[in-house]
């Protein structure tokens, strides 16, 4: 047992138990195995003691008490067992049951309702009421979320979940007494995050999910516990399934397990749909007479390996290139890099993390040695400050949102936002609103803050000692550095005074604990690489890296990111993070694979695509990715799809991309096999497997295994698990989320002047200044929280959610130009004389600052994505395409024609 | 679904006067949390309008950074708060013991007759709204009634007689949050 702070001794059922101090009666009564019935309580919520379920008989106290919110004190003697506690027991349970239906039969929740085991065990099985029960009108709640009123027991855990964990507030307690009802404003349709919280939370059947409506008995259900699909926030899911049906019927997630401790966001809660997806593909298919037609698997494969092999031969493995998507697991990033590098013998590999996360991996590998968060989740819930910038995350990253939230709500902690982001209390939380002191920049200046942070951080001397004594060069490079930076230059380029700014730099290096969480824009946005690395100043010099509980955190979008690039997909790094011109890690690599590795650099996803189109890369294997659906025309992608002579997408559903391949193979889904993904913690967590596979998709790294063995070159693995114990034996000395003390030492000698120079010259300004549009607006494509790439458009029920993208704007900018919601506008871009336009519906927004609009980037076919600047990290290769300058105009009687013009446009 | 903010539209009916607005950012300021002063947001709501409007209940939502949902949650618990129209004069007969016993279910028939509208309703000319409440506290004096702010005790059917004879003659001069001053000057 640990030992406990301030250990307190009490009795319960004449059981003797020492618990620390503060600890309520019920939850001590738990930890020695006693269980006192409650419906309220909950271990995610603070005690509320409002369904009185849990009093106990306490020695010297004249009343019954509620155990759920009695701290303990020493000596306490608690009977939970005794006839006063038995009978207000049964006598609770009597009045709760005085309206109930008990319509057990035909409630979802039957077989797994709390109200139906505390009945069983505490109720008399006769009521003491001969009334008629008050039966309450039954009304239209939401399309997802089913309402039962009847048999609600106003435990009100729904209405505090959904406002101590989610801070949004969508559901109320309507009326009093016995007339309680679980309401919306005016009792309307329920429009709020749908995370399913209190569907979850519900201890009885009032609250059911809509979606699997009377589809199931609990008990009759396959459960598959797994890691989510979506974004990185890496949350653990209970996959139930139909086995006859080979269909996932719900998702629910533990309370007490994973990183997300059993909260979801709508895309973990109903997007499951995706899984059983009639759009997906059920059998390989090769092109024939400018068709795709269906291939048995072995010809398939033959093909597949022929054709590699013969443009190997023609023009060597370097025409060769593979690119992999980060929702892919580590096993299969890790074999496919092993069948490009080995197998093929090619560089050239990379992953779809190269568009954004490449930035923060090169960046913090330098400085620290590997590219993971290094403050995990409870070091962010129990921070003294923490500061969120170039994310919205409660879109982003919902459930890494829910930790913030609870930093702020349950602990206190002073929490600064940085973005173009303003309060807003709506159907969808908000940092912003938990923020006592914001900062709201001008969009696309995030970069120049953290610069103007490391400037007062330097000048108002907030250097945390140990950094200013051990690394006394550095400081004193990065303090020549900033004096480039003057803050009038700074003032007007992020809308923020010197001021603020450094209150904000103040508030985190004078922390005991700070954690700084930054995400996409800041690293998908021109100048990322340099952002990070400035980013990475700020917390060595404010002490994040040092301080215990303190931490710098890049936030992922895709699940898997943190994972295929630390298993080698990405042309730069070998497994492990090891760079490719290390020639003595190369070696032990070599030792270990009994191989040769290719000894050139390879080429990034962006490179590849130039290689294509110059004609030196000719074949591509595309394993999850969709580059033609996801670059915009500018990138000039589909003239190098087009000049390849063998394009191979291997991919659970057919993509625009998969509509041009030579070879289509089909992919599980993330439900159907084993493995494990990486989360953006670096939680390496376990994938399990749920469904059979669609038609005759196979597990990638299955496919992997049997083109390698038609390369005539065997990857042999009889299973998932195989490989991951090749990657454990091979890694066994790699990251393992620690600060690698000796590279960033290395890192601080190294750094030279002129490098630091450079990040802190002021350079041509944010991008709302330099962007090409010529507009007035800043445009930004951003993530929705009901989305997640493109892979989120297969989910039926997150399709009706958010059907289509909408274009955020302030409600004054929306008043300038006589917009109201679902009116469409016009967006429109000059890049010299040529003018292109895309015509979108529009939404107010609050939350957008004024002159910042965006526009969920899961949409491309709304052709928004062909109004953005295109560019690409000198540093890093990541492509940029998130951001420019629009004008605005409302288009009259307009519907929605951008994505006929933007096709045509592709075309040319 | 269109995920609007609560506060999106600019311009509403019925919402709080901008006196009654700026009254509520002064009072929000004597608590160290802003949605204490919810009661006051709604009273101030009701005394506008004659009841609490949704309107009324957004514009409460707004300047105290809740949302509507719990604006509206505050609003039907406390039965002081009306969230219907309701007449010019609220008629409430207490219908506890004590009044019961006094006779409070005849000075209830004799008020529904009276005014040809059953306990609940309003009459059609917005004058009456007629309801039962539990316990006014004058036992001593019952049956009991309460006219908007005044107490009417020991009510005998020829002083209810007067009485509606004179509300018909003259609108309502107080006022006190569950009063209507629809048509009137505050002073």
């Amino acid at each position: 047992m640990t030992t406990l702070k301030s250990p307190v001794t009490l009795t319960i059922d004449g059981k003797s138990i020492t618990v620390e101090k503060g600890t309520y009666v019920i939850d001590a009564a738990r930890q020695a195995g006693i269980h006192i019935p409650y419906f309220c309580s909950h271990v995610k919520l603070a005690p509320d003691a409002n369904c009185r379920m849990c009093l106990v008989e306490v020695e010297k106290m004249p009343k019954l008490q509620t155990s759920c919110n009695l701290p303990v004190a020493e000596g306490m003697v608690v009977r939970s067992t005794s006839e006063k506690a038995e009978q207000a027991h049964k006598s609770v349970m009597d009045f709760i049951l005085a309206n109930h239906p008990l319509d057990c039969p035909m409630c979802d929740q039957g077989g797994e309702c709390e109200l139906q085991d505390r009945t069983h065990a505490y109720s008399d099985n006769y009521s003491h009421y001969t009334e008629a029960k008050r039966l309450p009108e039954k009304r239209y709640f939401s399309p997802y979320i089913e309402r039962e009123m009847s048999r609600c027991i106003t435990c009100m855990r729904c209405v505090r979940y959904c406002d101590e964990v989610l801070d949004v507030k969508a559901i109320a307690a309507v009326n009093r007494g016995d007339r309680v009802e679980i309401s919306t404003f005016m009792d309307r349709e329920l429009d709020c995050e749908f995370c399913g919280g209190c569907v979850q939370i519900c201890p009885v059947g009032a609250f059911t999910n809509r979606v699997a409506l009377y589809d199931y008995r609990p008990w009759q259900l396959k459960k598959t516990e797994t890691v989510c699909a979506y974004c990185a926030d890496g949350c653990t899911l209970t996959l139930e399934s139909k086995v006859s049906e080979n269909q996932i019927v719900r998702v629910t997630s533990d309370w007490e397990k994973g990183r997300n401790l059993g909260d979801l966001c709508a895309k973990g809660f109903f997007g499951y749909h995706m899984i059983n997806s009639p759009e997906r593909v059920a059998a390989p298919m090769i092109r024939q007479d400018g068709r795709l037609v269906e291939w048995p698997w072995i010809e398939a494969i033959e093909a597949a390996a022929q054709r590699l092999s013969e443009i190997k031969r023609r023009y060597g493995a370097e025409a060769i290139g593979g690119v992999i998507s980060a929702r892919c697991t580590n096993e299969e990033a890790y074999l496919f890099q092993k069948l490009l590098r080995l197998a093929i013998g090619t560089p050239h590999v990379d992953s779809s993390a190269r568009d954004g996360h490449l930035n923060s991996v090169r960046a913090l590998t330098r400085v620290a040695g590997h590219g993971r968060m290094t403050a995990p989740y409870e070091a962010i819930e129990a921070a003294r400050v923490v500061m969120v910038i170039g994310a919205d995350l409660t879109e982003t990253n919902p459930i890494t949102a829910l930790k913030v939230k609870a930093a702020v709500r349950k602990h206190g902690a002073n929490l600064i936002t940085v973005g173009p982001y303003l309060k807003e209390i709506g159907p969808i939380s908000n940092l912003v609103n938990l923020s006592q002191a914001p900062l709201t920049v001008t969009p696309g200046s995030e970069s120049m803050v953290v610069r103007a942070l490391v400037k007062a951080v330097v000048e108002e001397r907030l250097i945390e000692p140990s950094v200013a004594a051990q690394a006394q060069t550095y400081v004193a490079r990065v303090e020549a550095a900033v004096t480039q930076l003057p803050w009038p230059v700074a003032e007007a380029r992020t809308g923020l005074s010197a001021d603020a700014i450094k209150a904000a730099a103040r508030s985190l290096s004078g922390a005991e604990r700070a954690v700084v969480l930054f995400g996409p824009e800041l690293t998908r946005q021109a100048g990322g690489y340099d952002a990070v690395c400035a980013l990475a100043d700020l917390a060595i010099l404010t002490g994040l890296y040092s301080k215990p509980g303190s931490g710098l955190n890049p936030l992922c979008e895709e699940n898997n990111e943190m994972g295929v690039v630390e298993m080698g997909a990405a042309p730069e790094f070998l497994p492990g993070l090891i760079d490719v011109r290390n020639e003595a890690a190369r070696l032990r690599l070599r030792e270990a694979w009994k191989e040769e590795l290719p000894s050139a650099t390879g080429w990034s996803l962006t490179q590849m695509l130039e290689e294509a189109r110059q004609g030196r890369l000719k074949a591509l294997y595309l394993v999850g990715e969709d580059p033609l659906g996801s670059l915009p025309a500018s990138s000039g992608v589909r003239q190098a799809l087009q000049s390849l002579e063998l394009l191979i997408c291997q991919d659970p559903f057919l993509t625009e991309t998969g509509r041009l391949a030579h070879l289509v193979l089909p992919a599980a889904g993330f439900a159907e096999k084993e493995g494990t993904f990486t989360n953006h913690e670096g939680r390496v967590q376990r994938v399990r497997r749920a469904l059979e596979p669609v038609g005759e998709a196979l597990p990638d790294w299955d496919i992997f295994g049997q083109l390698a063995a038609g390369l005539g070159h065997p990857l042999d693995y009889a299973s998932a698990g195989e490989i991951t114990d090749e990657i454990r034996r091979v890694l066994s000395d790699r990251p393992d989320g620690r600060i690698d003390g000796a590279v960033m030492a290395q890192y601080l000698a190294d750094l030279t002047a002129e490098e630091l120079e450079a990040r802190y010259r002021p350079g041509p300004g944010a991008a709302s200044e330099r962007g090409r549009g010529g507009g007035s607006m800043t445009l930004v494509i951003s993530q929705s929280l009901f989305h997640s790439g493109k892979l989120s458009r297969r989910a039926s029920e997150l399709m009706r959610i958010e059907p289509e993208g909408r274009l955020q704007l302030n409600p004054s900018d929306a008043e300038r130009l006589g917009v109201e919601d679902g009116d469409m506008v016009r967006l429109r871009t000059m890049d010299g004389s040529a003018s292109r336009e895309a015509v979108v519906p529009a939404v107010r927004r609050a939350k957008i600052a004024p002159g910042f609009c965006r526009f969920p980037g899961h949409f491309p076919e709304a052709g928004v994505k062909e109004l953005v600047d295109w560019s690409v990290d000198p540093v890093t290769q990541t492509p940029y395409f998130r951001s420019g300058r629009v004008m605005i105009e409302k288009a009259v009687g307009a519907a929605a024609t951008a994505s006929v013009q933007a096709a045509a446009r592709e075309g040319v | 679904m269109a995920h609007t903010p609560y506060n999106g539209s600019s311009q509403r009916p019925a919402g709080l006067s901008e006196a009654a607005r700026l009254e509520l950012i002064e009072t929000a300021k004597r608590y160290p949390i802003k949605r204490s002063a919810v009661l006051h947001g709604l009273r101030l709501v009701q005394r506008e309008a004659g009841f609490v409007t949704e309107a009324g209940m957004r514009d409460v939502a707004s300047l105290l950074e809740m949302t509507p949902h719990e604006v509206y949650d505050v609003a039907t618990f406390y039965t002081l708060f009306h969230l219907r129209p309701k007449g010019e004069y609220l008629i409430q007969v207490c219908r506890t013991l004590p009044c019961a016993l006094g006779g409070a279910e005849s000075l209830l028939s004799h008020l529904e007759q009276r005014l040809g509208i059953r306990e609940g309703q309003t009459t059609p000319d917005g004058k009456f709204t007629l309801v039962t409440v539990e316990c006014l506290a004058a036992c001593g004096k019952a049956p009991v009634m309460q006219v908007n702010d005044d107490y009417h005790e020991a009510v005998t059917t020829e002083q209810v007689d007067r009485l509606i004879e004179q509300w018909h003659r003259t609108p309502p001069v107080q006022d006190a949050g569950n009063a209507s001053t629809r048509g009137k000057g505050r002073g």
